[in-house]
C-alpha cells in the first residue's frame, strides 16, 4: 500500500510531539527563536552584502573614471610611458586584479600587469566591449570579482578604454566574519531560549505531571499524595482547583452512599411493596411489604423472568405485561421521567390474584419497581359500577315515566287551551251582543235617567266580564309561553300621560288625588312593548286607585344609572296598606286580600303584571306596611328610542259617529255572521250611517251574494257552519272582482296570532269581537276611505251639573252643618272629612262636591247649603 | 525518560549548529574570471599622423580629429591615426625616430625632418599668419623693446619657429639681447606662453596669430586685457612631411584630400577651426627662407641645429 512520505512524516512528529507538553513547548520555542533570528541574521547579511557590492562597484567605477581622465592627454600623445606612470598609483589600490588602458582597437596601451602591455585580449568578455557604447560599461559583476571599463574620451572623440577589475575578496571576507559572528549569536540565543523554554515547560509539566498521577489514583479510588502546591501559577491554582473538585467528589460520594443507605432503609419499610431490578434481569431486593402482599422469597424469584412466569401464569396475558412494561420502561429511559403505572393482574404465590399498580422508577442501571395494591378499590369501583347501572335503569325508568306524564301535561295543556279558545270565542259572542245592545240603547234618547242607570250596570258588569276573561286567558297565554313581546320605539311619555289622564278620571270619580312626580332624567321615547307595558302601569294604578279610599296616588318616574339605564316607576297609594305575610301572596293567581267589595276583580291582575315585567326583563316590588300605604316599584332596563323612530299613532275619534258625509258613493256592505245577534248588531250599526247592507248567515251564502251583488267590503266571521270565513275569503278571492272586494273578519278568537292565518287567507283587516262601534267605523274609514260625520264630544255630565239645596237634601243636617263650617274654615282635612261622609249618602253628591271644593268653589256649595240652613 | 529527552534535545542542538556554521563558510575564489591574451582582431595598417604641439592634446584632437576621420573615410583601406605630443621635444623624437608616417611640423621641424628621411610635400595657407607676436598687459606699462630689459618673457619652446626663433630675433633686431637683458621662460605650448603673460607672470609672451585668435574668440574679456605689441616678419606656414617609406600613391591621396579640402563646405568647416584658408601643395624648396633664418637666428641669436 502506497502510504505518502509526507504524511508519514508529519504523523510521526505530531506523534512525537504530541505525547508531552513539555516537548511542545521547548521545541516551539527553540525553532520559533532559531528561525527569527537566522531569518534576521540572513536579512542583514544580504542587506550587508549588496551594500559592499554595491561600494565595489562603485570603487571600481570611480577608480576607472579617474584613470580615465588622467589618461586622455597620455593617450592623445601615445604616452605609454606616461600611462604606465598613471596606473603605476592604481596598483596599489586594495583588491585591484588589474586596470588597463585599451585603445579602440583593444591594444593594452598601459596595465598594471606589464604582462599585457602591447597585446590583445582574447577572451569574449574583453572582445565585448569593444562593440559597446561609448559609456561607463560593467563587464562583470560577480561574487568574486566586478570589472568595468570606462571610455577615455577627448571632447567627443573617444580614444579608448580605462578598464578596471577588482575582486571582492576584501567584502567576503568581512561578510563571512559577519555570518560567522551572526550564526554565533544565534545559536548562543537560540540555545539560551531553548534551555529557558525548556526549563519552564518542565516547571509546568513537572506540576501537571503530579496532578496527572493525582487524577489517576483518584480515577482508580487510591489514595492520593496532596502534593502542597505553593505555586501561584495557572498550575498552582489548577492544584488546587482540582483538590478542591477532588474533595467535592468525595463528599458527594459520601453524600450519595448516605443518601443511598437512607433509601435503602425507606424502601425496607416502606408499607407498598418494592422491587430493585439490575440491567441484567437480576432481581437484587425487595422489601418486607412485597413478600407479606405477594408471598415470594427471594429464593422463588431470583431473576426477572421468575417473576414473570409466576406473577403472570397465563402465557397470553404475560406477553401484554411484558409489552406493557418494556414500552413504559423505555419511554421512561427516553424521556427520562418515570415509568408509568399501569394496572396488572399479578398472581400471588398462594394462588390469590391481586390487581397491582405497577410503577418504577429508571436510577441508573437500576430499576425500582413501586407496587400499589388496588384490589380493594376494584372491588369498590365493581360495586359502584353496579350501583350505577341500577341507578341508571331507574332513571331511565322514571324518565320514561316523566315523558308520559309531560306528555299528558302537555295534552291537558293543549286542551286547556283549546278549552280557553272555545270558552273565548263562546263567551265573547253572548258578550259582543249584551255590550253593543246596550250600548245601542244607551243612544236611545227616549231612555229614562233609571233605564239608563240600568244600561250603565249591565255594560260596567260586561265589561267587567270581560275584562275577566281577558285577563284568564293573558294568563293562560303567559303559562303557555304563547306571549310575544314587541321591541319597537314608542312615546312613553304620551302613553303615560295617556294612562294618568284615563286614571285621573277615575281617581276624581273617587275624590282622590293621581299626581305624577317625572324625573327631569325620565325619558320620553324608548324601545319596547307598549301595549304591555300599558297594561302594567294601568292594572298598578288602577289597584292604587281601587283600594285607596283616602288621600291619593303617586307615580313617582325615575331612572336608575348601573351598567345599563333602568327607568323605575313607582305606584305609591295611602290605601291600607298590605301585611308583611301577605306581601308574596298578592302575586299569586287568583288570591285576593280581605273584602274588595264591588271592587272585586280577578285576583289575576298583579299576577299578570308580574308576568310581563319579568318578561320585559325587568323586576318588581312592594314596600308596604299596614295602615302606611304601598308602593310598587317596577323596575325596568331601558332602551332609549329617538323621537324620529316613533311612529304616531292615528289619534282616535272618539266622538261618536252620527252619519255619513256627503257627497260619497253608494257603498255596499255585506255581513257575513251566522249569529243572529251580531247580524243585528252590525247591520243596526251600517243603518245608522246608512250604508247599504245584506246579510249571509253562512260562508256559502256569503260567496252566493258576492257574486251577485258584489260588495265593496264584507264583515266576515270566522266561525260558520256550511263554510267558514277562511274558506269563503279563498273562494271570493278568485272569483271576478276578487281581488278589489275588501274583506275584514269579525272574530271573537281570543289569540292574536290567528290575525296573521286571516291576513294569510285572503282578508285585509281583522276586528276582534267585542267590538267598540268606532273600531267597526274607523276600519270601514281606513278600508274604503269613508268619511263620517261625528258628533262632538260631549263633556262629561257631572260637568255640567249644578249643584242646588234640592240635591243637599238627602244629607242629614248635622253633616251639612259640619260641612258649613268646614268650608267656612277653609281647612282642607276638615272639608275633606266632610265630604267622605256625603258618599254614604249619595256618591255622585259626593263627587260633585269633591270636584267644587278641588276647584275652590265654595261660594258654590255654600250658597247650595243656604236654603237647607 | 527526562535523560532521552535531554540527549535528544542535545543532539538535534549540535547537528543543528554544525548545519548552520557550515553554510556560513563561502566558496572559494577558484573560478575567478582572467582576461587571455590574443591577436588584434583588426588586420588593418595604422599611418600615425603627428602634429607638433600647436595647442594641449585635447584640444589638438578637436581641431584635427575631424580632418584625419574625413581622410580615414576617403581611405578606408588603411588607418590613419591622429597623435598628438605633449611638447615640442616628445614631438620632434618621434618626429625624428619616424614614429609618424604623416607629420605637420613646424617650418623649422620640417626642415629639420628632411635630414630623417621625410620630405615635404604640402603646407598650412595663408602664410602671412605665420610670424611671431609677441603680447603684453595692457597695464604693463611697456612701450618699447627696451621696457623689457631685466625682464621675463615667456615662449611656447625654444625650437618654436614663429612663436619664439621670430620674437627673439625680433628683440635681437631690437636692442635688446635676449641671452643676458631678459629671461626666457619656455612655458611648453602656446596657451601657455598666453596665461603667463596675462597672470603677469612674465612682462611679455610670445605666440604666433593662430594661437591668439582662438584664445581672442574664446576668452574675449581675458584676451582684452592684453595687447599685440609687436609682430615680428612672415616665414613659410607649417609644413606638411611625409616619411619616405610611405607608397607614393597613399602620400598623394592624403595629400589630395588635404589640399581639396577647402573646396567642400565641410571641408571648409574643418579648416575654420584651426584656423587657416586651405593646405597647399609645397616641396623642400619652399623652405629656403626658413633655413636661411634659421641660420642667422643660429649665429645671431642663439645656436640651433638646422
Amino acid at each position: 500500500m502506497f502510504v505518502n512520505p509526507i504524511r508519514y512524516l508529519l504523523e510521526r512528529l505530531r506523534g512525537f510531539f504530541g505525547k508531552s507538553i513539555q516537548r511542545q513547548l521547548a521545541w516551539s520555542f527553540s525553532i520559533a527563536s532559531l528561525a527569527t533570528i537566522l531569518g534576521a541574521g540572513v536579512l542583514l547579511l544580504s542587506v550587508q552584502r549588496d551594500f559592499l557590492y554595491s561600494q565595489g562597484t562603485k570603487n571600481a567605477l570611480d577608480l576607472a573614471q579617474t584613470l580615465s581622465f588622467s589618461s586622455v592627454s597620455w593617450v592623445l600623445a601615445n604616452d605609454v610611458v606616461g600611462l604606465q606612470e598613471v596606473l603605476k598609483g592604481a596598483s596599489n589600490t586594495t583588491d585591484i586584479k588589474f586596470a588597463v588602458v585599451l585603445s579602440p582597437r583593444g591594444e593594452v596601451l598601459a596595465s598594471t600587469k606589464p604582462e599585457y602591455i602591447g597585446r590583445f585580449f582574447g577572451d569574449a568578455v574583453s572582445q565585448r566591449l569593444l562593440g559597446l557604447s561609448v559609456e561607463q560599461q560593467i563587464l562583470l559583476d560577480e561574487a568574486n570579482l566586478i570589472d568595468v571599463a570606462v571610455p577615455i574620451k577627448a571632447g567627443n572623440f573617444s580614444i579608448g578604454w580605462v578598464r578596471v577589475e577588482l575582486t571582492r575578496d576584501k567584502e567576503n571576507q568581512e561578510l563571512r566574519t559577519i555570518a560567522a559572528a551572526g550564526l554565533g549569536l544565534a545559536l548562543f540565543l537560540t540555545l539560551t531560549i531553548s534551555i529557558i523554554a525548556r526549563a519552564l515547560a518542565s516547571r509546568m509539566t513537572r506540576g501537571l505531571s503530579h496532578l496527572i498521577n493525582v487524577a489517576i489514583d483518584a480515577e482508580h479510588g487510591r489514595a492520593f499524595q496532596r502534593e502542597a502546591i505553593g505555586r501561584r501559577d495557572e498550575i498552582g491554582t489548577l492544584a488546587r482547583h482540582l483538590y478542591q473538585m477532588l474533595d467535592a467528589i468525595e463528599a458527594e460520594k459520601k453524600a450519595k452512599f448516605e443518601s443511598e443507605a437512607r433509601l435503602r432503609r425507606l424502601i425496607q419499610v416502606a408499607p407498598i411493596p418494592m422491587a430493585s431490578v439490575s440491567k441484567d434481569g437480576i432481581i437484587q431486593e425487595f422489601n418486607d411489604s412485597f413478600t407479606r402482599v405477594f408471598g415470594y422469597l427471594h429464593d422463588d424469584i431470583p431473576t426477572i423472568e421468575d417473576w414473570w412466569r409466576l406473577a403472570y401464569p397465563d402465557e397470553d396475558y404475560r406477553r401484554w405485561v411484558l409489552k406493557t412494561w418494556n414500552a413504559a420502561v423505555q419511554r421512561a429511559v427516553e424521556s427520562g421521567q418515570n415509568i408509568e403505572a399501569y394496572e396488572y393482574r399479578v398472581t400471588c404465590k398462594n394462588g390469590d390474584v391481586r390487581f397491582m399498580e405497577i410503577a418504577g422508577v429508571v436510577l441508573g442501571d437500576d430499576l425500582l419497581a413501586i407496587f400499589i395494591d388496588v384490589t380493594e378499590r376494584k372491588q369498590n369501583e365493581e360495586t359502584l359500577r353496579r350501583y350505577k347501572d341500577h341507578l341508571e335503569e331507574e332513571v331511565q325508568q322514571r324518565t320514561t315515566d316523566l315523558v308520559l306524564a309531560r306528555n299528558a301535561a302537555e295534552t291537558a295543556n293543549k286542551a286547556k287551551s283549546v278549552f280557553l279558545a272555545n270558552m273565548s270565542h263562546e263567551l265573547r259572542t253572548p258578550l259582543n251582543a249584551i255590550m253593543g245592545f246596550s250600548n245601542v240603547m244607551r243612544r236611545d234618547s227616549q231612555l229614562t235617567e233609571g233605564q239608563r242607570q240600568n244600561l250603565d250596570i249591565i255594560n260596567r258588569s260586561g265589561n267587567h266580564l270581560l275584562t275577566l276573561i281577558n285577563d284568564v286567558l293573558e294568563m293562560a297565554k303567559i303559562e303557555a309561553g304563547r306571549v310575544q313581546l314587541e321591541n319597537v320605539p314608542f312615546d312613553l311619555g304620551g302613553m303615560i300621560r295617556d294612562v294618568t289622564e284615563m286614571l285621573g278620571v277615575r281617581a276624581a270619580e273617587k275624590g282622590l288625588q293621581l299626581l305624577v312626580d317625572q324625573s327631569s332624567r325620565f325619558p320620553r321615547y324608548i324601545n319596547g312593548d307598549e301595549a304591555h307595558m300599558r297594561q302594567v302601569l294601568i292594572n298598578l294604578a288602577g289597584n292604587a286607585i281601587k283600594f285607596t279610599e283616602q288621600g291619593g296616588v303617586t307615580l313617582r318616574l325615575g331612572v336608575r344609572e348601573n351598567n345599563i339605564s333602568h327607568i323605575l316607576i313607582e305606584v305609591e297609594d295611602s290605601g291600607p296598606g298590605i301585611a308583611p305575610e301577605n306581601q308574596q301572596r298578592i302575586f299569586e293567581p287568583f288570591e285576593q286580600l280581605g273584602e274588595q267589595g264591588e271592587n272585586k276583580g280577578t285576583g289575576l291582575g298583579l299576577t299578570i303584571t308580574r308576568q310581563f315585567v319579568q318578561l320585559m326583563g325587568g323586576s318588581i316590588s312592594l314596600k308596604s306596611a299596614l295602615g302606611q300605604g304601598s308602593v310598587f316599584i317596577v323596575d325596568l332596563p331601558l332602551r332609549e328610542a329617538k323621537e324620529t323612530d316613533i311612529v304616531m299613532p292615528q289619534r282616535l275619534e272618539h266622538s261618536e259617529v252620527v252619519g255619513l258625509e256627503p257627497g260619497q258613493p253608494d257603498y255596499r256592505i255585506l255581513i257575513v255572521e251566522d249569529q243572529l245577534e251580531n247580524q243585528l248588531l252590525l247591520s243596526k250599526l251600517m243603518e245608522n250611517v246608512s250604508l247599504q247592507y245584506k246579510i249571509a248567515e253562512n260562508g256559502q251564502r256569503g260567496v252566493e251574494l258576492f257574486r251577485s251583488w258584489q260588495p265593496h267590503l264584507i264583515w266576515m266571521d270566522r266561525r260558520m257552519p256550511v263554510m267558514d270565513g277562511e274558506d269563503a275569503t279563498r273562494i271570493i278571492r278568485k272569483l271576478p272582482g276578487g281581488d278589489a272586494v275588501k274583506i275584514v273578519a269579525v272574530t271573537a278568537s281570543a289569540f292574536m296570532e290567528q290575525r296573521a292565518e286571516l291576513l294569510e287567507c285572503g282578508m285585509d283587516d281583522f276586528v276582534r269581537k267585542p267590538y267598540r262601534f268606532n273600531e267597526i267605523y274607523d276600519c270601514l274609514s281606513k278600508q274604503l276611505g269613508i268619511r263620517f260625520i261625528h258628533e262632538a264630544l260631549a263633556e262629561p255630565a257631572e260637568a255640567h251639573v249644578i249643584l242646588t239645596a234640592e240635591m243637599l237634601s238627602v244629607l242629614p243636617d248635622d253633616l251639612l252643618s259640619e260641612l258649613k263650617a268646614a268650608l267656612v274654615s277653609l281647612e282642607n282635612e276638615r272639608i275633606e272629612a266632610a265630604l267622605q261622609q256625603v258618599a254614604a249618602y249619595d256618591p255622585t253628591l259626593q263627587k260633585t262636591l269633591i270636584r267644587l271644593a278641588e276647584n275652590f268653589d265654595y261660594p258654590a256649595i255654600l250658597k247650595a247649603l243656604q236654603p237647607n240652613q | 525518560m527526562m535523560s532521552n529527552t535531554l540527549q535528544t534535545f542535545i543532539k538535534c542542538w549540535t547537528i543543528l549548529a554544525v548545519l548552520l556554521l557550515a553554510g556560513a563558510c563561502d566558496k572559494t575564489d577558484e573560478n575567478a574570471y582572467q582576461p587571455s591574451l590574443g591577436q588584434e582582431t583588426q588586420q588593418v595598417t595604422e599611418y600615425v599622423v603627428g602634429i607638433h604641439p600647436l595647442h594641449n592634446p585635447q584640444r589638438l584632437m578637436e581641431v584635427y580629429g575631424p580632418i584625419v576621420d574625413y581622410i580615414n573615410s576617403q581611405i578606408p583601406e588603411v588607418r590613419f591615426k591622429l597623435e598628438a605630443s605633449r611638447n615640442y621635444e616628445e614631438f620632434e623624437k618621434k618626429l625624428y625616430a619616424r614614429h609618424f608616417a604623416f607629420a605637420m611640423p613646424n617650418p623649422y621641424q620640417s626642415v629639420q625632418a628632411i635630414k630623417h628621411g621625410y620630405r615635404i610635400f604640402g603646407k598650412m595657407g595663408d602664410d602671412d599668419d605665420f610670424r611671431g607676436i609677441v603680447l603684453v598687459r595692457k597695464d604693463s606699462g611697456i612701450n618699447e623693446v627696451t621696457d623689457l630689459k631685466g625682464k621675463a618673457v615667456s615662449y611656447p619652446a625654444a625650437t618654436a619657429l614663429a612663436a619664439t626663433m621670430m620674437p627673439q630675433y625680433y628683440f635681437h633686431t631690437h636692442g635688446i639681447d635676449v641671452n643676458r637683458d631678459i629671461e626666457n621662460r619656455y612655458v611648453g605650448s602656446q596657451e601657455s606662453s598666453i596665461m603667463n603673460v596675462l597672470r603677469g607672470h612674465v612682462a611679455a609672451g610670445a605666440t604666433w596669430p593662430v594661437p591668439w585668435k582662438i584664445f581672442v574668440a574664446q576668452n574675449p574679456e581675458l584676451a582684452s586685457e592684453l595687447i599685440v605689441k609687436w609682430q615680428t616678419e612672415t616665414l613659410p606656414n607649417n609644413g606638411w612631411v611625409v616619411r619616405n617609406d610611405i607608397p607614393q600613391p597613399l602620400a598623394d591621396k592624403f595629400a589630395q584630400l588635404l589640399f581639396s579640402l577647402h573646396e567642400s563646405e565641410q571641408g571648409r568647416g574643418m579648416l575654420a577651426r584651426l584656423p587657416i584658408s586651405r593646405f597647399e601643395a609645397a616641396s623642400d624648396e619652399t623652405y629656403r627662407p626658413v633655413i636661411d633664418f634659421l641660420e642667422k637666428f643660429s649665429q645671431s641669436v642663439r645656436r640651433i641645429d638646422y
